[in-house]
């Protein structure tokens, strides 16, 4: 059950990879991007996500239900979001037909 | 309760199955607090779309500069955290208990470093309810925007005390001998949820400190 953990190498990769996702977004965000300003941000969170997800807390290495678990989580939240912005986003004003 | 021997109870067959269970359970709570702090993203992108100069300019009241230490301070915490899992694994107890202690500093950091915004931004008077002096066309919905982030980073700030809390429990227990090579499982679970306060830091930094910095 006890698979080998990472070496402490692989660990400092991990951490310089986080340092260097946090200041391409800080970098990215100082440019005028237009829409892609809005995405660079949230998308850069997302893999720096992965990083932590994936090397620290060794999701892959986790059994199936573990990662069920994991995942409807992130589903459930992407469920919330995409309702909620489905109403907001179809509401018109009152009176309007 | 004898240290460092692979104890389980009797509902399990063995250790590791209970370590399986355990370990299910934490992440089955970590999807639950994915959800708590999923709620007031999901208000963020309601009011950051229906209005966005509001929520950029409130965004330029933040301190991109601490708000990046912050993001390195919590990052760096986790690869401590992570270090001192990987050292007990190996059957390692001293430096684990120091990586232990080391990641409860980095989180004492964090809030000291986020206790400095809220105290500057009281001076700025950008807090609704208590001093807020912002005028102008945006000012009604730009309170929005502040009362998201305190709402957002005073429940973060709390989930972080509960980890330091938390840390600094498993390192005493390290230093005592309560874990080995083969039973660990409460110190892996403090790691998870230790962790999880890292990735909801990771996405609060781009939507409260990056928006309308170009």
């Amino acid at each position: 059950m006890n698979a080998k953990p990472p070496s402490t190498g692989a660990h400092l990769m991990a951490l310089a990879t986080l340092g260097f996702l946090l200041a391409t977004s800080v970098f990215v965000a100082h440019f005028h991007l237009g829409a892609f300003n809005t995405f660079a941000g949230p998308a850069i969170a997302v893999l720096k996500a992965m990083v932590i997800l994936f090397f620290f807390m060794k999701l892959g290495t986790g059994g199936v239900p573990i990662r069920f678990a994991a995942c409807f989580g992130f589903v459930w939240l992407l469920i919330l979001i995409t309702l909620t912005m489905g109403d907001y986003l179809t509401r018109m004003p009152l009176g309007i037909r | 309760m004898s240290p460092t021997t692979t104890r389980h109870a009797e509902q399990f067959d063995d250790a590791a199955q209970q370590r399986e269970a355990a370990t299910f359970g934490m992440w089955t709570f970590l999807a639950t607090e994915i959800l708590f702090f999923g709620v007031l993203f999901a208000a963020y992108t309601v009011f950051r779309t229906l209005w966005p100069d509001a929520f950029a300019s409130g965004s330029r009241h933040t301190d991109l500069l601490l708000g990046s230490l912050e993001t390195a301070v919590l990052l760096t915490s986790s690869f401590t955290v992570a270090l001192a899992v990987r050292d007990i694994q190996l059957g390692g107890r001293a430096m684990a208990m120091w990586l232990l202690v080391a990641t409860a500093i980095l989180g004492v950091a964090f809030l000291a470093i986020h206790g400095v915004e809220y105290y500057a931004d009281y001076k700025a008077a950008v807090i609704p309810g208590i001093r807020y002096e912002e005028v102008g066309s945006l000012a009604p919905a730009k309170q929005l925007f502040f009362v998201l982030y305190y709402v957002t980073t005073l429940f973060h700030g709390l989930h972080v005390t509960i980890g330091v809390l938390l840390l600094a429990l498993m390192a005493r227990r390290v230093r005592r001998g309560d874990f080995s090579a083969d039973e660990y499982t409460p110190l892996e679970i403090s790691a998870l949820y230790w962790h999880l306060v890292d990735i909801v830091w990771v996405f609060v930094f781009p939507l409260y400190y990056l928006v309308g910095r170009s």
